[in-house]
C-alpha cells in the first residue's frame, strides 16, 4: 500500500507543489521514475498481492487464450496510449499509476468490462493481472 | 360501528350510499375519507378482527404458471388485510412509470405523476411515513451520505419503511364512526346489475354459516386486492354480457408481480459509509441503487431498484418477514464472495486507490467493511397471458376459486443483466469496488430464489379506452356507472415501488371523486 498511499497524499495535499522547493518531497517523487525499471518491477509496485494477481490473471488468460503473450497484453493495455506502461513523467510511478487508474475508470465508464469468475472487472485491470501472471509465473 | 354479519337477519337488505368491499389498506383508507360526512358507508370484511383459518381458507387456489406462493398464504383475510403482516416499504412510483415506453408493451397510465402527487402526500400521512421527501438534496444527512457513483446511469433512490398495521391503527376510528357500518364475517358473492349491465343494483353477501343478505348502494367500491377483485367480477357472470366489466376479455389479464431477485454482490474496495443503505438516515429514509430514467430509455429496460444487505447478516435474515430479502435465503452460502472474491478485493483495493478521491477522508467512517447482496425489486412487464382465471372448483360459499398463471421472461432477464452491469460500471468507475453476478441455477436461467414480492397487480388495469383496460382514470369500471375498483389491480404498469403507498394515494383520490359524483348526482 506504500506507493498508492503516497500517490493519494500527493493528490490531496498538494505535495506536488511542495516538491519544487522541499528536498524531502522531491526525493519521494524522483525515486519512482519507471522508465528506468523493467516492466515486471513496475507491475510489482502496482499490484501488491502476487497470488491475487496471478489467480485473476490466470483465470483471464484461460478465458482469453488469444491474449496469452506479454506483447499482446501490453498492446491491449496501452491501446492508443502507446506509452501508458512506459510513461516518463515528473511524478514517476505516481503518475503512471494515476494514468492506469484513469484508464481503469475510463474502462468502467465506457462499459469495457470483462467477467472473471463472475466478477465485473475493467479490461485494463484484468489484463494487468494477466500480464503479472505471465511476468511472474507461479513456479512453486 | 362493527356488526357481525352472521347476526344479520337472513335475506336482509342493507341500504348505503357507498359500499366498500374489503377492509384492507384501500378499503380502510376510503372509509376513513368518509368519516364525519353525510354519506352512509357499508364496509364489508370477509374476516373478523383476528386471523381465522376457515375464512383464510376461502383464499385457496392454484398456480398454473411460473412458481408462485400458495394463494392461501399470499394474503391475509381479516380486518386490516395484508397490512397485518406487510414490511412497510414505501415509495411513490417514478415519473417514467406513468408514461408510454415504446420498449414496454401495454405501458402508459391515463395519469401522470403530477396528478397523483397531492394524493401521495396525503397517503404519506395515512401510512405514517413522515415528511414527503424522496430527494437526496432534501434533508440530506451528512452522516448517511449517498455513494459518489460514477456517471448518471445509476442513482441512489430513497424509500421509507414503516409497516403501519391499518387493522390496528385505524380500528377504533372506523369502529367509532357513526356513518361507517363495518360488517365483519361478510363475504361479497356476486354483483347484480340492471338488464344492460350498466349499473350495479345490489351486491349479494354471504356468511360461512349460511346466512345471505344483500347491499343496495349508490356506489360500490371493490377493494379486495389484485386477485380477489378479479374473482368477484368473474364470478358475477349472470349478466347478459358475461362477467362484469369483461366485455373485452381483460378482467384478470396482465397479472403482474414485482420480482425479488438477489442478483449480485457488491464488494467495496475500501470501507464505505453505508449507513444510508443499511440503517437509513435520520429522516428514516433508506437508500437503494436504481437506474436513471435516461438509462432506462437508453438500455430499454424495466424499472428496478437494488437494496443492499450485508452478506454477514445472512444468517439473521431468517427472522425477517417475507419480502424483499426472502430471495437471499435461497442462495447457497458460497454464492456471495466466491474463491476469486478475496483476490478481487485485494486487486481492486490496489487499483481503486488510483481513482478514489477524497471521499473517504471527508466522510471519515468506522463502518465495518462488508460484502453486500444486491437485492432487486424489479418491475414485471405487462403480459396479456399472465393472468388470473377462474377454476371449476368452488369454495364453501359456492364461488369459483382462482388460478394464477404468472409470467415473466426476456424483458426481466435483460433488465437484470443490464442492471448488474450498470452498477458494476458505476461503482468501478468511482473506485468504490467491484460487483459479482450471482450465477444462475443452471435450469431456469435465473439466479436461485427469484420470486414474487407478495404484490398482486394489474388485473383490472386502468385505461382511457374500454378496449384497453377495465377501469377508467377515475377507477370506474368501463361501462358501469356505479362500480369502482381500488387497489393495485388498477395499475397498468407496476414500476418497481412497493404498491401500498400508491394504493392508498389512489384510494384517497377515488374517495374524493366519489364524494363529488354523489353530491352532484
Amino acid at each position: 500500500m506504500h506507493t498508492t498511499r503516497r500517490a493519494f497524499l500527493v493528490k490531496i495535499t498538494g505535495l506536488a507543489t511542495l516538491a519544487t522547493s522541499y528536498p524531502l518531497a522531491a526525493h519521494f517523487l524522483a525515486e519512482r521514475d519507471v522508465t528506468t525499471t523493467p516492466l515486471s518491477d513496475s507491475l510489482s509496485r502496482l499490484l501488491h498481492y502476487p497470488e491475487s494477481a496471478r489467480v485473476i490473471g490466470d483465470e483471464y488468460l484461460l478465458q482469453n487464450p488469444e491474449e496469452g503473450s506479454i506483447r499482446t497484453l501490453k498492446q491491449k493495455i496501452n491501446g492508443t496510449d502507446t506509452r501508458l506502461l512506459a510513461r516518463r513523467d515528473l511524478q514517476g510511478a505516481g503518475t503512471k499509476a494515476t494514468s492506469i487508474g484513469r484508464q481503469i475508470r475510463d474502462d468502467f465508464e465506457h462499459g469495457r468490462m470483462t467477467q472473471v469468475g463472475g466478477w465485473y472487472l475493467a479490461e485494463t485491470e484484468a489484463r494487468l493481472c494477466a500480464l503479472f501472471s505471465l511476468c511472474f509465473p507461479d513456479n512453486g | 360501528m362493527f356488526i357481525d354479519g352472521r347476526e344479520t337477519e337472513d335475506k336482509a337488505t342493507i341500504e348505503a350510499d357507498i359500499c366498500i368491499i374489503g377492509a384492507g389498506a384501500a378499503g380502510i383508507t376510503i372509509a376513513r375519507e368518509f368519516i364525519g360526512s353525510s354519506f352512509k358507508v357499508c364496509l364489508l370484511e370477509s374476516g373478523g378482527l383476528e386471523f381465522d383459518e376457515e375464512t383464510q381458507a376461502l383464499y385457496n387456489g392454484k398456480n398454473i404458471g411460473l412458481p408462485y406462493y400458495d394463494l392461501d398464504v399470499l394474503r391475509l383475510r381479516y380486518f386490516g388485510g395484508t397490512t397485518n403482516i406487510w414490511s412497510g416499504v414505501s415509495r411513490p412510483l417514478d415519473a417514467i412509470d406513468f408514461g408510454v415506453r415504446s420498449w414496454v408493451p401495454y405501458s402508459g397510465w391515463p395519469l401522470e405523476l403530477a396528478d397523483l402527487t397531492p394524493f401521495y402526500r396525503r397517503a404519506h400521512d395515512v401510512c405514517q411515513l413522515g415528511a414527503y421527501s424522496y430527494g437526496l438534496g432534501e434533508n440530506s444527512d451528512r452522516n448517511a451520505p449517498a455513494l459518489p457513483l460514477e456517471g448518471n446511469s445509476i442513482l441512489t433512490t430513497l424509500y421509507r419503511e414503516n409497516p403501519v398495521n391499518f387493522g390496528q391503527v385505524y380500528r377504533d376510528e372506523i369502529k367509532s364512526a357513526d356513518n361507517i357500518h363495518t360488517y365483519l364475517f361478510s363475504n361479497a358473492l356476486t354483483f347484480e346489475t340492471d338488464p344492460n349491465a350498466s349499473t350495479v343494483s345490489q351486491l349479494d353477501v354471504g356468511t360461512l354459516d349460511g346466512k345471505r343478505f344483500r347491499v343496495k348502494s349508490r356506489a360500490f367500491i371493490l377493494a379486495t386486492g389484485g386477485v380477489e377483485n378479479v374473482r368477484l367480477l368473474l364470478n358475477s357472470d349472470q349478466t347478459s354480457t358475461g362477467s362484469l366489466g369483461n366485455n373485452h376479455d381483460l378482467v384478470g389479464r396482465f397479472f403482474m408481480e414485482h420480482l425479488s431477485i438477489t442478483g449480485a454482490v457488491y464488494l467495496p474496495s475500501h470501507v464505505q459509509p453505508m449507513q444510508l443503505y443499511i440503517q437509513g438516515d435520520t429522516s428514516g429514509r433508506h437508500g437503494a441503487l436504481a437506474p436513471s430514467a435516461e438509462a432506462q430509455r437508453r438500455e430499454e429496460m424495466l424499472n428496478v431498484y437494488g437494496a443492499l444487505f450485508p452478506v454477514s447478516l445472512r444468517s439473521g435474515l431468517k427472522a425477517v418477514a417475507p419480502g424483499l430479502v426472502s430471495s437471499i435465503m435461497a442462495l447457497r452460502a458460497d454464492m456471495s464472495v466466491n474463491d476469486i472474491g478475496e483476490h478481487v478485493r485485494r486487486i481492486s483495493a490496489d487499483l481503486d486507490d488510483l481513482t478514489l478521491h477524497t471521499y473517504q477522508r471527508v466522510f471519515r467512517t468506522r463502518d465495518v467493511q462488508h460484502e453486500y447482496y444486491i437485492v432487486y425489486q424489479m418491475e414485471n412487464a405487462p403480459d396479456f397471458d399472465s393472468r388470473v382465471v377462474l377454476d371449476t372448483e368452488r369454495d364453501r360459499l359456492g364461488m369459483r376459486k382462482v388460478m394464477i398463471d404468472w409470467r415473466f421472461g426476456d424483458m426481466e432477464r435483460k433488465t437484470l443483466s443490464r442492471m448488474n452491469a450498470l452498477i458494476a460500471q458505476a461503482v468501478g468507475g468511482a473506485g468504490l469496488g467491484r460487483v459479482r453476478v450471482i450465477p444462475d441455477d443452471g435450469d431456469s436461467g435465473w439466479p436461485p430464489g427469484v420470486r414474487g414480492a407478495w404484490h398482486q397487480m394489474g388485473t383490472t388495469r386502468m385505461s382511457q379506452e374500454p378496449k384497453q383496460g377495465v377501469v377508467d382514470a377515475n377507477c370506474r369500471v368501463h361501462g358501469i356507472s356505479n362500480l369502482f375498483v381500488s387497489g393495485s389491480s388498477v395499475f397498468p404498469t407496476c414500476g418497481c415501488s412497493s404498491p401500498t403507498l400508491t394504493i392508498v394515494a389512489l384510494s384517497i383520490r377515488l374517495a374524493d371523486h366519489i364524494k363529488q359524483v354523489l353530491r352532484t348526482g
